[in-house]
Formats: C-alpha cells, sequence, structure tokens
C-alpha cells in the first residue's frame, strides 16, 4: 500500500512541474548532444542498428552490450543500459543463452542492484566453463560486495593465470575485511610494484589500496586517493571520484570535491557530495531539486538506490528516522564497509545506537578493521550510557 | 587473447561500480502522459524527452551538437507521427480518434521534454471502459517507462513498460436503483432547502379547509371538498413544477436565473396576497399551474449543481421530481390535518392565516426587491 501512495505521490509531483511554454527565438538551444562527427557515438549507434536488425546474432549483439555499458559508465547515462538490455531481449527466453549473453546480463543486473539475478546468469556460466574470467571476477565482486569473503576469495583465485595484479586487487577487499588487512594492503602494494596491468586493473588496484589504507587509518591514505586520481584512466572513474570525495569530506576537506567530482557532477551521487561540501563550507544549500529527482526516479518504479536516499536523508535533509531505515534496508543489500559506515551514523542521529548491532555483528564475525566504524561505535556505546 | 584482456578490462572498470548506485545523473527514460476523460472526449499532454526523441529521429539536423526550437520545429511531423504509432486509446473497446496539435517545449528535472498537446475522440458516450496501449521507445530502450496521470472518474496513474504496454481502466456506474434514490433523496431535500418553495406551498395550504366569504373565511362545510380542491391545487403545482423542471433540466427551456428567481418571489408575494385579498378564488389550480412553471424552472438551477448523469437521464430527472413531489406531499399531509382541526377557531382565521400571509409578503416582497434589484441585505435573507 505504502508503495502505490509512494508511487502515485511520485507520479503526481514528477508530472506536476514547470508549464510547458514556446521558446522565443529559433536560435535557442534547447539541449546540448554528440555532435554528428563524434566517431565513438556513430559506430555506437551503427553497431546497435546491425544488432536490432539480426537479433539472434550474439556477436553482433555482445559487442554492441560491450561498448553500450562502457560507454553508460564513462558518460553515467543510464539510457544506453536500456540499449543494452534491449538488444539482449532476444535470449530473454530462449533456451540456449551463450556465456558471453549470460555475462553481459550479469553485468546490467549487478548495476541494477539486483545480485541475486547476477549471481544467477554467472553460475550458470561458471558451470559451464569454471575458467571463465569475466564471469569469476563479476561474480567475486557481488560476493565481497554481499559480505561472503570466503567464497569471493575462491572466485579470484581462479583468475590466478591471468596476472598477478588482478588477481591480488581481486582478493584485496575481501581479505582486508576477513582480519587480514594489513596482510591484503602489503600484497596489493607489492602487486602494483612488480607486475604490470593494464591501466584499468591499475586504478581499480590504486582505488582499493587506498580505501584500505583508509580503513586502517595510515597516514598515506589521502596520498594514495591523490595518486589515484591521477592515474590514467581516472577522469572517467566515478566510483573513485566518489570515494575520494567522501574521504575528503569526512577529513573536513570540503574545497577540494568539487574539482575531484568533475566533469560528473550533473550524476546524482556526485550532486550528493557537492552538497555536502557546499554545507561543510557554510554556504547555504538547497536539497529540494535533489529531493525531487530522487523521487522521479522511484516513482518509475524499479531497484530504489537505498543508500542514495538515505544519504539526502541524514546528510541534507535532516531526517535521522527515515536515513536510519533506508540505510537498514540498504544494508540488507550490500554490506560494504561505506553501508557500514552509513547505517552507524544514522543510528547516531536518530539516537538509537540499538540499530548499530547488525554492523557490529558483521565486524565480530569476519574480523572488519576498520577505525571509521569503530569510532562510531565507540561513540553510539557513550549514547547508551546515561549523561554524567 | 589481447581481445579478450581488453573486455576483461572494461569489465573490470564496469565491476569496480559494483558497489555503486545504480541510479545516476539522468535517470533512465521516462515519458509523462497526462490524460483527462470528460464524457466521451479525451485530452492531455504528452511529455517526451528530447533526448529520447533525438535517438529515434536525430533531431540534430545540422550536427553541432546543439538541439535548438527551430530543430525542434521542423520535426515537429516526424515527431507527431511516432507518438501517433506508439498510443492507442480506446473507448468501451472502439477506438478513440487521436489527434495531435502543436508541440512545445518543457522541463523536467533530468532535462528538456517535448510537451505534445493532444486529444482523442472517442465514438462512444458515456466511456465506461478506456483502455491504452503504449508502445513508445520500447524497440530501442528496454527500460523507457511511461508514466500515465490519469483523470477518468477520479484520479488513477499506471506505468507502461515493455512488458506491461496496456492498461485498462473502468469507471464505477452506480446501479439505476441506486442512482434513482440518491436523486429522490435529493429532491426531498431541497424542498426543505428551498426556503422560498416551502413558503410558497405554505401560502397555498393556509386557506386550505377555510371558504372564503364576504364576512372573510370561515370554515369550509364541506372537509371532502375542501380536501379535493387542495389535492387539485397541489396536483396542478406538482405537474407544473414537473414539467418546467425537466425541460430546464435537459436544456429545452434556457430562462435567465435572477429572472425565474424574482418571478419565484412574486409567485409568494401573490399567494400570500390572494389570501387577504380575493383576487382568485375559483380555478386556484390554474394559477397554481402557473406558478409552479415558474417554480420548476428556479428548480434547474438546483439540478444543474448536482450534476445529472449523461446516462440514466430520465431516471435522475424522475428521482429528483418524485422526491420534490414527495416532500411537498409530506409537508401537506403533515399541515392539512391541523389545518383541518383549527379551521373554525379564531386565532387560526385571524392570528395565523392573516399574519402569515402577511408575513409571507414581506419576505416575498423583499426577496423579489433583492433580486430584481440585485440588492444584498447580508444576513437577513
Amino acid at each position: 500500500m505504502l508503495r502505490v501512495l509512494c508511487l502515485v505521490a511520485g507520479l503526481l509531483s514528477a508530472a506536476a512541474h514547470a508549464a510547458p511554454y514556446v521558446p522565443d527565438s529559433e536560435d535557442q538551444v534547447l539541449l546540448r548532444v554528440a555532435p554528428s562527427d563524434n566517431e565513438a557515438i556513430a559506430r555506437l549507434r551503427a553497431l546497435r542498428a546491425a544488432a536490432l536488425e539480426t537479433p539472434g546474432d550474439s556477436e553482433t549483439a555482445a559487442r554492441f552490450a560491450r561498448g553500450a555499458i562502457e560507454h553508460a559508465r564513462e558518460q553515467a547515462d543510464p539510457r544506453w543500459y536500456g540499449y543494452a538490455e534491449r538488444v539482449l531481449a532476444f535470449w530473454d527466453d530462449a533456451g540456449e543463452v551463450p556465456a558471453a549473453i549470460r555475462v553481459l546480463r550479469a553485468t546490467i543486473a549487478q548495476y541494477r542492484h539486483r545480485f541475486d539475478r547476477a549471481r544467477a546468469e554467472l553460475d550458470a556460466v561458471i558451470a559451464e566453463q569454471p575458467g571463465h574470467p569475466q564471469a569469476r571476477l563479476t561474480r567475486a565482486v557481488i560476493h565481497s560486495v554481499q559480505a561472503r569473503y570466503e567464497q569471493a576469495l575462491r572466485d579470484c583465485a581462479a583468475l590466478l593465470r591471468l596476472g598477478e595484479l588482478l588477481t591480488a586487487t581481486c582478493m584485496a577487499t575481501p581479505r582486508s575485511l576477513s582480519g587480514a588487512a594489513e596482510t591484503a594492503l602489503e600484497q596489493l602494494d607489492r602487486a602494483l610494484t612488480r607486475a604490470s596491468g593494464d591501466s584499468g586493473i591499475r586504478l581499480w588496484a590504486l582505488t582499493v589500496a587506498a580505501e584500505i589504507a583508509e580503513r586502517l587509518g595510515r597516514e598515506d591514505a589521502q596520498q594514495r586517493y591523490e595518486r589515484a586520481v591521477q592515474a590514467e584512466g581516472a577522469e572517467h572513474d566515478l566510483y573513485l571520484k566518489l570515494a575520494f570525495s567522501d574521504f575528503l569530506l569526512r577529513t573536513g576537506q570540503p574545497e577540494t570535491v568539487a574539482d575531484v567530482l568533475s566533469p560528473f557532477d550533473d550524476t546524482t551521487e556526485a550532486r550528493i557530495r557537492l552538497l555536502r561540501a557546499r554545507a561543510a563550507q557554510g554556504r547555504t544549500v538547497d536539497a529540494a531539486p535533489l529531493r525531487s529527482r530522487l523521487d522521479a526516479i522511484r516513482a518509475r518504479g524499479g531497484v530504489p538506490g537505498y543508500r542514495e536516499e538515505a544519504m539526502l536523508a541524514l546528510h541534507l535533509e535532516a531526517r535521522p528516522e527515515a536515513a536510519l531505515w533506508l540505510a537498514r534496508e540498504n544494508w540488507r543489500l550490500q554490506r560494504e564497509p561505506a553501508d557500514a559506515l552509513l547505517l552507524l551514523q544514522a543510528a547516531r542521529a536518530a539516537r538509537r545506537p540499538e540499530e548499530a548491532e547488525p554492523v557490529r555483528r558483521w565486524m565480530r564475525a569476519h574480523g572488519v578493521e576498520d577505525v571509521r566504524l569503530e569510532a562510531q561505535l565507540d561513540t553510539l556505546a557513550r549514547q547508551k550510557e546515561p549523561a554524567r | 587473447m589481447r581481445g579478450r584482456i581488453h573486455w576483461l578490462v572494461a569489465g573490470l572498470l564496469v565491476v569496480g561500480l559494483a558497489s555503486a548506485p545504480p541510479v545516476s545523473a539522468h535517470k533512465p527514460s521516462d515519458s509523462y502522459l497526462r490524460l483527462d476523460v470528460e464524457d466521451q472526449q479525451v485530452t492531455g499532454r504528452w511529455d517526451i524527452a528530447l533526448r529520447d526523441l533525438h535517438e529515434l529521429l536525430g533531431l540534430d539536423t545540422d550536427g553541432d551538437g546543439a538541439i535548438t526550437w527551430g530543430e525542434l520545429r521542423a520535426s515537429r511531423d516526424a515527431i507527431i507521427d511516432e507518438a501517433a504509432s506508439a498510443l492507442r486509446v480506446r473507448g468501451n473497446g472502439k477506438d478513440c480518434a487521436l489527434r495531435f496539435q502543436g508541440i512545445r517545449v518543457v522541463s523536467h528535472s533530468d532535462g528538456p521534454y517535448a510537451a505534445l498537446d493532444l486529444e482523442a475522440g472517442c465514438p462512444q458516450a458515456p466511456v465506461d471502459t478506456l483502455a491504452i496501449d503504449y508502445a513508445l521507445l520500447f524497440g530501442l530502450d528496454a527500460s523507457h517507462r511511461g508514466l500515465l496521470n490519469l483523470d477518468f472518474g477520479g484520479t488513477r496513474s499506471a506505468i507502461f513498460s515493455i512488458d506491461t504496454r496496456s492498461h485498462r481502466f473502468a469507471v464505477d456506474r452506480p446501479a439505476a436503483g441506486a442512482l434513482f434514490v440518491s436523486y429522490l433523496r435529493e429532491g426531498a431535500w431541497h424542498i426543505w432547502a428551498g426556503f422560498d418553495h416551502l413558503l410558497f406551498l405554505l401560502c397555498l395550504l393556509l386557506p386550505a379547509m377555510l371558504q372564503r366569504t364576504p364576512a372573510g373565511w370561515v370554515a369550509a362545510p364541506d372537509g371532502r371538498a375542501a380536501f379535493l380542491s387542495v389535492l387539485s391545487v397541489v396536483t396542478a403545482f406538482t405537474l407544473a413544477h414537473a414539467l418546467s423542471l425537466s425541460a430546464a433540466a435537459l436544456d429545452w427551456l434556457r430562462l435567465p436565473t435572477r429572472w425565474v428567481e424574482a418571478a419565484v418571489a412574486a409567485t409568494i408575494v401573490f399567494a400570500a396576497l390572494n389570501n387577504l385579498l380575493p383576487m382568485v378564488r375559483r380555478r386556484l389550480w390554474l394559477v397554481a399551474f402557473g406558478f409552479g412553471l415558474v417554480h420548476g424552472a428556479g428548480y434547474a438551477g438546483v439540478l444543474a449543481g448536482l450534476g445529472l448523469p449523461t446516462t440514466s437521464l430520465a431516471l435522475a430527472l424522475l428521482g429528483f421530481n418524485l422526491g420534490v413531489e414527495g416532500g411537498q406531499i409530506l409537508i401537506a399531509a403533515a399541515f392539512l390535518p391541523l389545518a383541518w382541526l383549527a379551521r373554525n377557531t379564531s386565532w387560526y382565521r385571524h392570528g395565523v392565516v392573516v399574519p402569515g400571509s402577511m408575513a409571507a409578503i414581506l419576505l416575498g416582497g423583499g426577496w423579489l426587491a433583492q433580486r430584481l434589484f440585485n440588492i444584498r441585505l447580508e444576513g437577513l435573507w
């Protein structure tokens, strides 16, 4: 029932915005798009047309879907996920689905936070081809995000023959959350100096290393982040930029956040950090446009972005109870340290220290080492004690 | 091997985002469809993102990376063709002719949209079921959604997706019996709420059980004759009233409200005056008939306020009329026995009939003046 109400409210509010108008001049620019000489887009569109014209041609379909997903990521443009899905739709009810198609479907599912669906696809691929590297890698990450560290490590191990750096990076996060954070960081650093790797793998490795260093409370955490954002390919890496921005906000350095996040500042996730940075610098902040954006997204249905909703509620709207509920829902879906931190912060803001239990349990069960989480837990423990 | 590594790397970057949130800049593609159903006419607006239209039709005709108003207008026909082929509206199972008017621009939270004004004429009235089939962009984008806001006997909303391309809506029409009863009640209620009609009726009924003599009012000798006389008056009034009410409700008769209301007030004055001065003695029923016509026309305003259903119009009218008549009969039935019992008393003849009629003259006269000359006497009337 609540969903229906939210849906109606969202629909009604989403549609009730500005009034239509007739622009004054013919030359008024309404929208900027990629110009016709943009080869990358032209190639993609041609591939899309070809794939749509010959449904069932799995090679063309896979080639287009891969390109579309990459483009979607780089431009933070979700429509291209939709185009990829459309091309892959031919295999929705097919009996035999090629592994490449399955892996692509899993990638999109994972992007949409449909982790169970992604796992199902990957399980099918790996059952047939245990050595399929992409499937193993993607599944390893899903396992890690959902706190199944042993399974993640097993999948990472299958990547050994593809290179030391790749394997070390894959293993680093689950290891660091299983009581072996120092070792994991050391191994990762060694692999970074020793092994050469694709710029993409290097970037990933640098990001993970910075994250582990921050969790360990190391002095060089900031340096590591800075090295990562200067590495090759970093301009297109939204994940890294968001991670670094969060670090800057936590360590009281809001001034550099805007620079770090460009050119992704139009994305919802970046907007949240930008507004937080502005607020931290003492400027007035209006979260209403962001709120209406999230409402519009929720109104259209699909898996909601609990993490973003929780962040908005907690940091920008001063709604700790709502933030707590959202953070709890988020925790059910994914268990990264960032999700844990969000839940603890929300529990603290809502003055409900007992809500920190799930995080405490998770930390104890696996041996999670994270100084930020421990600091939050301390504060929450003191909240439980009566004021003296 | 190289190719595989390449994809692996690209895949990595995707994988690295495993924990990145699913929402991004622009959200996935949505269109907003707003429809209002009134009788057999559907009007509305369809907002379609310029990004999507560009992907479908290529709006940037000069390829400079900027879509201008001029370029959008130039693509108007192509856009309307696309929209018309992607939407189908059916009323009671029959296709409603869809027509698009102009294009304007509207801003939503994620950028500019083309606002297409549209209307659809459905062949059958009233529309009881509405079926909408939606197919925009599904050939290109599996994540596109059409968000529908519909006013069809209440506000409804629905979402079209690649897996759900149709929605049907039905409006609840009250059963004939329930409709009849509700209008019956309205009719009866308005007798009470319409003080001026009530007053007129009372003026007619005051001398019902009396007889006029040169000496003034005396008790009517023949109770049955008196009763029949009252019956004829009330019946004539009722019949005339029903006639003009129905005529006005069906729009066969259109009279300016101000004059009708004034005339109603005048009938009160006349009826009351008639109790004091013998103006009309015989054929009172004829006068009642004439006045009934006036009062009926006055009621039409009330019915307009209630809103008549386009179906079951006759039933509603019948119900309303019967309600009014029923109310009148109740009042008469309540009043007449008392009048009969009191007919011999002098306090009735002199204390009720005369002062009552004079009060009615004052009230009616006041209303007449107010309605004729548009005077407003706050709080008094």
